[in-house]
């Protein structure tokens, strides 16, 4: 349980019901509580996080990493770390990610603790899940922007209440198992609401997103977090009925990168300034939260992120760095200079929060990234604005090899966004057809890019060697 | 036991090509075959070589490539025959197993009253169509998922018109006890389908003496291609069964230029409306072509010991239930079905975690056995199914990870 009860509707009694880690400082009460505060500290605690990672979890013991020194810079710390990716974690089990002392059966088996799993392919990892955490950090991180704090605390109509759609986690994968019930979809505490049954959007049905545009009333939603790849499905639905989402306080875009599409899909049944983008990642947190003045502030207390800059150009997209994050209250499966694999534009402008920058946008992943022939990386986003001007309901680009690429678009001229992506894809030939659908990956979802080849490496960022 | 295991596996590994694959950095270990087998380059190159050499449609081209598509493909159906003792004239080519027992149960022109038995062990694809055609009656099963064979004939009555087994269970391995269940529905006039989804790439099959009516089977478990399957069933039923598609290459004569009506071609093609699935049909004879030639024997052979050796050592580690292990071996194929106590995860976290850690590729869910797994009350299972090319050393990983994951 993490968000405010229906009587006090107030953020301090969610909080105090929150799993509040131990190195989270004591909630003031008597501060107004519809506010992120400034973490005076944020370098120490995350020295501290590490040293404690380091001398707790198996998985970083076995490696014998030094610790950092007592009282040692932050930046001493992490230079002296190598980085930590997707294919370190995969081949562990989750026995290596507790710390000492902790019964992973125990609390396995008592529901405190699942195994989940995130990512696709070969950037697949399974994780330690403690779904507490996740919750409080989540509703902690929203507070960084003021309109979610407000619906946060019950100022938006009602008392807080969620609901989720993205990669269905209460659904059918499997023939033969149905779809579950609006009770099943609820979580325990009957504040969130899984909308999502079926895996991929292509197929839902009209009474399947009817079905979930009732369930938004029916459920008095305040917040609505949503993965913009699903929702633009939902909003064309809810654009043909005449309708708009019953969702009272705010819209929070995650898990996904947003596209001009999607944003002109949900701007037709739902105010855009009620609109948020939210940068998480279910290894590590919520990172990023939109702010006041449009940009996305680092969320205190969760993690250190280091954003390291790209060594290479970046046509369409200005200051790239590849985001890292150290976990700081992960008590299980705490990650050390985790490479999460997406791409961010850093934003002018001081942190509010920590001594982290602002961005600007998140970009996508570098996986999904085009590498030119001259070693230019485009990012996903630089893509997407450039190929907004041909306005496609959807499209995906993807490179064959160092110097083609075929674009897919549906709804839209297949010549107009070629032409509209051709000055970015410089020296590279571009191949565009029409196509009635994209082809989504197995978890359901598609990529509006992706690279066959040639492989793109960390290398291409600075603080990375080679 | 384990020098014959090995012995029978080197002697194919080298012509499975998925097998010099590695996951992860490790080692392919595909232990998945009652998902689907991986392909002999026999197979890969019958497939290669009718696209490369003789593209043409089947039955109607004049030209040379059309002949030699033609003999490729009839040679493909004979084969198959020979594997079940059939002749090629009793063997309906159709898309697979799902789709043969569609037609059988589109065949006996059911209707809602009528009864077909089955164990409520069934796959979905000898369950669903009895639902839909007729009234299902499952054969209860213990907590394991075996059938009480003993209660069948209490559950025949004079509405009874199929009993349809898996001749091997999907889930536990387990030898349908084919005999007794024909000399019952025999008693009582009652034909009985027999799924051979799973038993045909690992039993020796003869149609006169297994004395069931019809018998279903697919290519893709079989070391063929996707796409193809077939449905055996005695002359005297293909000829009165009525048709479920038409169109072209099904039709002897059209007598809509004069008096109306078509008449059809004799059985098999009378049911095969449209051009078939050439090559995969070609790639099916090749690979029945290629297991004839191990011998069926060798592979029963290995299946024996690897069942021993796969379920002995599962047995000893703690933390794994393993379905219907009390089954003698010579009951059952070299299948094990089983439940890993890792608290917190799923059995598909389980199959993934033996992929990304071990390289071992399984199977995990319910494997459309959703009734099986609710009357056993397990939330999904982990399926081992090793075959003729699997080692001895291979069983090792996997129980390495078993272990390492149960710990």
């Amino acid at each position: 349980m993490v968000v405010a009860s229906p009587k006090s509707g107030s953020v301090r009694d969610a909080l105090a019901l929150c799993y509040l880690p131990a190195i989270m400082p004591a909630f003031d009460e008597t501060r107004a509580a519809a506010a992120a505060h400034r973490d005076g500290e944020h370098a120490l605690r995350t020295v501290r996080a590490i040293r404690g990672a380091l001398a707790t979890v198996p998985f970083y013991a076995k490696q014998g990493l030094a610790s950092p020194a007592e009282g040692a810079s932050l930046d001493t710390a992490l230079a002296a770390l190598p980085l930590l990716t997707a294919a370190r974690i995969r081949p562990t089990l989750p026995k290596a990610w507790l710390p000492e002392g902790r019964d992973a059966k125990a609390e396995l088996a008592s529901g405190k603790l699942a195994v989940v799993e995130t990512g696709l392919a070969e950037a697949r990892v399974r994780l330690l899940w403690d779904g507490a955490w996740w919750r409080a950090q989540e509703a902690r991180a929203l507070l960084a922007s003021p309109k979610a704090a407000a619906a946060l605390a019950g100022e938006a109509g009602g008392p807080y209440r969620d609901a989720v759609l993205w990669v269905p986690e209460r659904g059918t994968g499997s023939c033969g198992s149905g779809d579950p019930e609006y009770e099943e979809r609820l979580e325990t505490s009957r504040t969130r609401l899984h909308l999502n049954s079926r895996q991929d959007p292509t197929f839902w049905s009209e009474s399947v997103m009817t079905r979930m545009l009732d369930e938004l009333a029916r459920h008095e939603t305040i917040g609505l977090l949503a993965d913009p790849f699903y929702l633009d499905v939902l909003a064309r639905h809810a654009a043909v009925l005449g309708r708009r989402l019953d969702v009272r306080g705010f819209v929070g875009l995650t898990r996904g990168l947003t596209t001009a599409a999607h944003r002109e899909a949900l701007a037709r049944v739902y105010a855009s300034s009620n609109v948020l983008q939210i940068y998480g990642a279910r290894e590590a947190g919520i990172l990023f939260v939109e702010g006041d003045d449009g940009l996305m502030h680092h969320a205190p207390f969760t993690t250190h992120v280091e954003l390291l800059r790209a060594k290479v150009a970046t046509p369409g997209a200005k200051d790239v760095a590849l985001v890292v994050a150290t976990t700081l209250d992960r008590e299980v499966q705490p990650l050390v200079r985790y490479v999460l694999g997406d791409l961010v534009q850093v934003a002018e402008g001081g942190s509010r929060f920590t001594t982290v920058p602002p961005l600007a946008s998140v970009e996508g992943k570098l996986d999904d990234a085009i590498i030119r022939p001259d070693g230019a990386l485009v990012t996903p986003g630089a893509i997407d604005r450039a190929i907004a001007a041909a306005s496609p309901r959807a499209y995906q680009v993807v490179q064959r090899d160092a110097s083609n690429v075929d674009l897919e678009v549906v709804g839209g001229s297949p010549e107009a966004a070629r032409d509209a992506l051709a000055p970015l894809l410089e020296g590279m030939s571009i191949a565009s057809r029409p196509a009635t659908a994209i082809a989504v990956e197995p978890n359901g979802k598609y990529r509006v890019s992706r690279r066959v080849a040639p492989p793109a490496t960390y290398d291409l960022f600075e603080g990375v060697e080679r | 036991m384990k020098e014959m295991i090995d012995r029978h596996a080197r002697s194919v590994r080298s012509q499975i090509p998925l097998l010099t694959r590695e996951l992860c950095g490790r080692p392919l270990v595909f232990l998945d075959n009652a998902s689907t087998t991986p392909k002999p380059r026999t197979v890969i190159d019958a497939v290669v070589n009718y696209y490369e050499r003789s593209t043409a449609n089947v039955h109607r081209g004049v030209h040379s490539l059309g002949e030699e598509a033609t003999r490729l493909f009839d040679d493909a159906r004979r084969e198959v025959g020979a594997l079940i003792g059939a002749s090629p004239g009793e063997i309906v080519l159709v898309r697979g197993t799902t789709e043969a027992i569609n037609f059988v149960a589109n065949g006996l022109e059911l209707g809602p009253e009528d009864e077909v038995v089955f164990p409520a062990s069934e796959h979905h694809a000898n369950w669903i169509p009895w639902r839909v055609h007729a009234k299902p009656v499952p054969v209860p099963i213990d907590e394991d998922g075996v059938p009480r064979w003993e209660t069948i004939e209490s559950l025949i009555t004079s509405k009874t018109k199929l009993i349809s087994i898996g001749h091997v269970s999907n889930v536990t391995g387990a030898i349908a006890p084919i005999e007794e269940v024909v000399r019952i529905a025999k008693a009582h006039g009652v034909p009985v389908l027999l799924d051979a989804a799973q038993s045909l790439s690992h039993l020796p099959l003869d149609i006169a003496k297994l004395g069931v009516d019809f018998l279903a089977a697919s290519s893709h478990k079989t070391f063929g291609p996707s796409g193809v399957g077939i449905l055996w069933s005695k002359k005297e039923f293909l000829a009165k069964c009525p048709l479920y598609q038409v169109g072209g290459g099904m039709v002897s004569l059209n007598n809509d230029i004069d008096i109306g009506g078509f008449i059809p071609r004799d059985a098999p093609f009378k049911f095969e409306a449209g051009t078939p699935a050439i090559e995969a049909t070609i790639g099916f004879g090749a690979a029945v072509k290629w297991m004839r030639a191990i011998g069926m024997e060798a592979i029963r052979e290995h299946d024996i010991a690897m069942s021993k050796y796969l379920f002995e050592g599962l047995a000893e580690i703690k933390g794994v239930r393993v379905l219907a292990h009390k089954l003698p071996y010579a009951e059952r194929i070299a299948l094990a079905t089983f439940v890993v106590d890792a608290p917190a995860m799923t059995q598909e976290s389980v199959a993934r975690a033996l992929c990304d850690m071990f390289g071992v590729c399984v199977s995990a869910g319910f494997h459309c056995t959703h009734v099986l797994h609710h009357r056993a009350h397990l939330p999904g299972t982990v399926r081992a199914s090793p075959h003729i090319f699997n080692t001895t050393e291979e069983i090792d990983v996997l129980l390495e990870g078993v272990r390492e994951i149960a710990s």
